[in-house]
């Protein structure tokens, strides 16, 4: 299948939708299909090569932060000839409502779209001003995936429609360390992973519980590991917690493996704003035993399968509470640690990515790969040449006006009596040919 | 108390400019929503060939199975026969076709069970089958999604008034028996 994704935000910024992409094309071209990935980018980045540049993009503040988006005629141009180019069975566009690559797609694709939706915080309020402008659009996507139940929620209240939940993928083998040392046979750890000096991210509330937990466990020492301002966050630390806090800064994926891995509780405190728990998730699949805030969606990846302690957001004293229980009982670690690497199987990429191939299968109709009518969709043999590789640059003429309503696909059936078919669907040869026996 | 008003040039010039620009927003309204409906509707077209598509698949899956997979001959001949019987009927969404396709979701339910130690290709093909029974669900699934949507813009009553559909048909959903395999 030919599979184009659209990513809205700049790739040479890590992000969680971008990850996303990024493992979701890989699966999907390790699974055979052919898979184009358009995302901003500026010049001069290192991209896969099947990321195509829709150009630079530009920071704007949308939607309570700063996004680095891609917009403007130019940029909607590129868009079109990528389309053009590659000639996809089905578009997936993430974000479809941010006002970037992914909206000027969906305009003008002619092809069935998926949507996921990742944020669970765009403020209704300002996108129900834009609602008549993004409705048409809207009215063309054929699934609507989102990634939590709370960015579900979110898109039912602002936009309509049902949509299935399918979660973001992790590849679980990949955080399972092959030589696990159990102990390090030091302290026991405490371990906080994230951008620390984000209020968000609650290390606040960790370093509020943590006066009680050495209060029980005098030696247990804290290993923060994330970017932020250390002298700040330490200026604010009584000398009683000072000692036992570590600051690791920026650590690499492979620390930060063995870190999860050596951890004797992993605390993710955050108060607010997270849309899908991936790193729990990863902390899960490392085989780290996982404290977590009751966040919407914290509480959803842990779900009741036992496999986290879950504590109220902000509570400082519960959080010490649940410290202390699990520092103090080597089986409830070894309990939580194989529950939770059983749970994060659910989230790998073998299970997710093959829920979302069936959505594709489920909204493309086959087409024939031969046709004539892909050569007069393309003309000037570039498609051709750009199916293995990369799309030309985007000096072309544009094909139909920026509502996609030049129809180039052949009529089809009608719902309510369809008739024609197109032959030749790709089930295996054993099928048409006891077919061809039978006579039908 | 109505205020006196000297209908002079400005005022008739002001008074056809508000109508004027009333019209165009009612006309604009007008042609956004006929094209939106249009949008709308071939949106369901797509959904349903992509469902015809999925249902074939299933089918053939079926027979395959039926064929290939070494099941006891009973359920083979239960299976090669519905999974027939609804190939046959592929070519509309008549009433006959969408029991067909009931009955072998049905079938499919009531003879699947797949057994322990069994080749890998068989289990490969097992795999498959089950693969299409969700892609069935999930196609009707959107289908019925697009109808529901493509029927609510139809019901306003502006658009019912001014025959904005035109000759397009109302669509209806697609309701049948697709309660295979069973959700995980």
């Amino acid at each position: 299948m030919r599979i184009g994704i659209v990513c809205p935000y700049s790739f040479d910024v890590p992000g969680g939708v971008q990850l996303h992409i990024r493992d979701l094309a890989e699966w999907l071209l390790r699974r055979g299909h052919v898979v184009s990935v358009l995302a901003p980018a500026d010049e001069g980045t290192e991209l896969p090569d099947y990321v195509v540049s829709a150009g630079g993009a530009v920071p704007v503040r949308f939607n309570g932060s700063v996004a680095r988006l891609s917009f403007g005629p130019i940029v909607a141009n590129r868009v079109d000839a990528w389309l053009d180019d590659w000639d996809f069975d089905v578009l997936h566009l993430h974000e479809p409502a941010a006002p970037s690559l992914s909206l000027l797609a969906l305009w003008a694709a002619e092809v069935p779209v998926v949507a996921t939706f990742h944020s669970s915080q765009s403020r209704v309020g300002t996108m129900r001003a834009a609602q008549p402008l993004l409705q048409p659009g809207l009215d063309k996507i054929s699934a609507r995936i989102a990634v939590s139940a709370a960015a579900h929620t979110t898109m039912a209240s602002g936009f309509g429609g049902t949509t299935l939940v399918i979660p973001n993928g992790v590849y679980v083998d990949r955080f399972a360390p092959a030589d696990l040392p159990p102990e390090p046979g030091g302290r026991p750890r405490i371990v906080f992973l994230g951008r620390f000096d984000e209020p968000r991210k609650g290390l606040p509330v960790l370093l509020a519980a943590l006066p009680l937990v050495l209060a029980q466990v005098p030696d247990a020492e804290l290993l923060v590991a994330g970017p932020g301002d250390v002298a700040e966050v330490r200026a604010g630390l009584s000398d009683q917690v000072v000692d036992s806090v570590r600051f690791l800064g920026v650590v690499s994926e492979e620390d930060k493996i063995r870190l999860l891995a050596q951890a004797n509780a992993y605390v993710a405190p955050n108060t607010g704003g997270e849309s899908f728990g991936i790193i729990l998730v990863e902390a899960m699949s490392a085989g780290a035993p996982v404290v977590a805030s009751a966040l919407d969606a914290f509480s959803a990846v842990i779900g009741d399968s036992g496999a986290g302690a879950i504590f109220p957001v902000g509570d400082h004293r519960a959080l010490a509470a649940a410290i202390v229980r699990l520092l103090e009982s080597p089986q409830e670690q070894e309990l939580l640690r194989r529950a939770g690497q059983a749970r994060a199987r659910r989230y790998d990429w073998a299970t997710v990515g093959a829920r979302i191939e069936a959505v594709y299968d489920s909204v493309a109709v086959e087409r024939a790969t031969d046709g004539p009518l892909r050569e007069t969709v393309s003309p000037g043999g570039a498609g051709g040449s750009a199916r293995g590789g990369r799309a030309p640059s985007a000096a072309r003429t544009v094909f139909g006006a920026a509502n996609g309503h030049a129809s180039r696909r052949p009529p089809m059936p009608v719902p309510t009596q369809p008739g024609l078919r197109q032959p030749g669907s790709s089930s295996g040869r054993v099928a048409r040919t006891v077919r061809r026996w039978l006579g039908r | 108390m109505t205020p006196d008003i000297e209908w002079g040039v400005q005022e008739w010039v002001i008074l056809g400019s508000i109508v004027l620009a009333a019209l165009l927003a009612l006309g604009w309204y007008l042609s956004y929503t006929a094209v939106r409906l249009d949008r709308l509707h071939h949106r369901v077209i797509g959904t349903a060939a992509a469902l015809d598509a999925q249902l074939v698949r299933r089918a053939e899956a079926a027979l395959e199975v039926a064929y290939i997979a070494g099941i006891d001959p009973a359920s083979a001949a239960l299976m090669a026969a519905s999974a027939g019987a609804a190939l046959d009927q592929a070519e509309t969404w008549s009433q006959d076709r969408l029991d067909a396709e009931s009955q072998l979701s049905e079938v499919l339910r009531a003879t699947h069970a797949p057994e322990p130690g069994e080749p890998v290709e068989v289990g490969e093909l097992l795999e498959r089958m089950r693969g299409t029974g969700e892609r069935v669900k999930l196609a009707r699934r959107f289908h019925n999604e697009a109808v529901q949507e493509a029927r609510a813009v139809r019901g306003q009553r502006l658009v019912r008034f001014l025959h904005l559909a035109g000759s397009a048909k109302v669509p209806l959903p697609i309701t049948f028996d697709d309660d295979w395999p069973a959700a995980t």
